[in-house]
């Protein structure tokens, strides 16, 4: 797999959270802005409430999809993105089969402004947790994407009892466990190669640029810090872990391996696509819909599986 | 490589399975019975009796081959997804020699002399070009069949197969030097006899499979690397085959690409050792053979 094979595509993607010289913004609004509703293209799978919950300093947007059950799914979207861009598509589905889903918007993304706070994994992780606590939910299944993947498992880290069972999809937990090729395109890259539907999608909810540009500038600089998380406390990772990568994606297959074997009831699932083309993430607009029920189906199989 | 392995395997999952082996065999061979191929027959090649099943009508798609692992017949290993495959497209399936209904001759048993049987069979059945999907060590004997006839394989699946003995997890080679006919999972005894009641026939599957895989040697990485066909290769997370060497192996296939699905050796396909798993977990290995058989060719 090289670079070109890879395309813009996720060349594209990567950029979105790397380093580079976007133009600075000053005068961060901490304000609050109204609610927008969900893009039209969750039309189709509206929530049955959004709000803001005060955690940690940060005025953190969610939405709950159905109120039944009792330990929810939490989705953490990636790095450059929104509920919508990481979830739009199989949110629907997963409605179908999870009396009760939430999805949250980090620091700096979607409706969620950004704050005077340092932006770190364990930060939004912290954030996750104070916002169970604020729905009063004792303990979820956690389901991160890509950077999202990687505050699932500081979520199961650092809240252990929070956590019912997690799925990492997309995710590193290693310097080493992107493709090498990833941290050459991460120092060349800047806000110009920012996917443009990423940045769509980001304006429908917050239409400020500068708002847009601390997005990108607020995860490109976190994972040009990237460290990676020590392997002791992935081993203390109780929670059943399903660690799901695309065969072509920017996370290495072999991470994934070492992650679903370091995590104490891990399991593996390597599937055909790029970075989230197998649940149908929002650069994939091509992926089936069989490969995204696939994937739901894969999900559901791991979540309802009885732990050894 | 099905012998003592799965007897290993089954011991490592035992708690997990649940159901009694001897009667998912049976529902495993009335699910058989409920699927019976449009005809069947035998070919004489390579001085060989060979058997085989041809599956629905032929269609627009290329035929698709199913070739079985060690110790196995067509209904042990594809029993549960050839209806759901067949569905679709012709499937042609056939037992190996000293397997199933092929009876065994005086003749080396090689991945290799396999290979070769499969491509005088298709040659006879009058099919230029198909696509071949190989379980365990009809993997490498589809991996050889790719290599030695290029010309007639359009597309490769390679579910759990090594083409190195590294790419066995480590407790395997030892088993395997080993194994013993009592270790041989009873439903693969059962399914054999019932199509063969002969205990020499029975064991006689087990010393060729057996003995093919102690003198098991690598197929080197040129040959693999030469092999054009678009190829999908899949194994478990709890295979036998090491998910290492299905990633490298996919590498090394020009047109190669890699699937790892929960469960063990042949668990995604329902194989007769995993009598519990349920239809959906067959659908999602179905599908995913299906979108890599019918999607365009769009190397990078």
């Amino acid at each position: 797999m090289s670079p070109d094979s890879l395309g813009a595509r996720v060349a594209a993607l990567v950029s979105t959270i790397k380093a580079s010289v976007a133009p600075k913004v000053s005068g961060e609004p901490n304000g609050v802005a109204p609610a927008r509703a969900p893009s039209a293209s969750r039309a189709h799978a509206p929530p049955t409430r959004t709000g803001y919950a005060w955690v940690n300093g940060l005025r953190m947007y969610y939405e709950v999809h159905g109120e039944g059950g009792e330990v929810p799914l939490i989705l953490l979207h990636g790095g450059g993105s929104t509920i919508t861009t990481s979830f739009g598509r199989i949110l629907p589905l997963l409605k179908e089969t999870h009396p009760r889903v939430i999805a949250v918007e980090f620091q700096a993304h979607g409706h969620t402004r950004d704050v005077d706070r340092a932006f770190t994994f364990e930060q939004d992780a912290d954030d996750v947790a104070a916002l169970m606590d604020h729905l009063y939910v004792e303990r979820a299944t956690v389901f991160g994407f890509s950077n999202g993947g990687t505050v699932a498992l500081q979520v199961a880290i650092r809240h252990p009892e929070k956590v019912e069972r997690l799925i990492v999809a997309s995710a590193n937990y290693r310097k080493d466990g992107m493709h090498p090729w990833f941290w050459d395109v991460m120092n060349k890259g800047t806000f110009a190669d920012m996917p443009q539907v990423y940045k769509d999608e980001y304006l429908k909810l917050d239409p400020r640029q500068e708002g847009l540009f601390t997005m990108y500038e607020r995860d490109s600089r976190r994972m040009m810090q990237f460290e990676d998380i020590p392997d002791s406390l992935i081993q203390g990772i109780e929670a059943p872990t399903f660690v799901v990568t695309g065969d072509k994606d920017v996370v290495r297959p072999e991470q994934a391996i070492d992650l679903s074997r370091l995590v104490q009831h891990g399991r593996l699932c390597i599937l055909p696509g790029g970075h989230g083309e197998y649940f149908g993430e929002i650069m994939f607009p091509s992926a089936g819909d069989a490969a995204v029920r696939r994937f739901v189906g894969l999900a559901n199989e791991f979540l309802l599986a009885q732990t050894e | 490589m099905r012998i003592r392995l799965l007897h290993l395997t089954l011991c490592l999952t035992s708690a997990t399975l649940g159901a009694a082996i001897p009667n998912a065999a049976q529902s495993q061979a009335s699910r058989a019975a409920a699927s019976a191929p449009a005809r069947s027959g035998y070919a004489d090649v390579n001085g060989l009796h060979m058997y085989y099943e041809v599956h629905g009508g032929s269609t627009s798609r290329p035929p698709l081959v199913l070739l079985h692992g060690g110790g196995s017949t067509i209904g042990t290993n594809f029993a549960r997804v050839l209806p759901l495959l067949s569905a679709s497209r012709q499937v042609i399936a056939v037992e190996m020699q000293a397997h199933g209904h092929t009876r065994d001759v005086d003749r080396p048993f090689t991945f290799e002399q396999c290979a070769e049987d499969v491509a005088a069979l298709l040659t006879q059945l009058h099919i230029a070009k198909a696509d071949v999907f190989g379980f365990s060590n009809g993997g490498t004997t589809a991996l050889q069949l790719a290599s030695h006839h290029p010309a007639m394989v359009n597309r490769l699946i390679i579910g759990s197969a090594n083409y190195k003995r590294s790419g066995m997890q480590d407790w395997f080679w030892p088993a395997m030097e080993k194994g013993t006919f009592a270790d041989m999972p009873k439903p693969y005894a059962d399914a054999y006899l019932k199509i063969n009641p002969s205990q020499e026939g029975v064991h006689a599957m087990h010393d060729r499979d057996l003995k093919r895989m102690l003198a098991f040697v690598d197929i080197p990485d040129s040959v693999i690397h030469a092999i054009q066909a678009p190829s999908l290769v899949i194994v478990g997370d709890r295979d036998v085959v090491r998910a290492e060497h299905a990633i490298e192996l996919s590498r090394l296939l020009p047109h190669g690409r890699v699937s790892i699905l929960p469960g063990g050796h042949g668990e995604y396909l329902g194989e007769i050792t995993f009598p519990n798993v349920d239809d959906r977990m067959l659908r999602v290995f179905v599908t995913l053979a299906d979108e890599f058989l019918t999607s365009p060719i769009n190397e990078p």
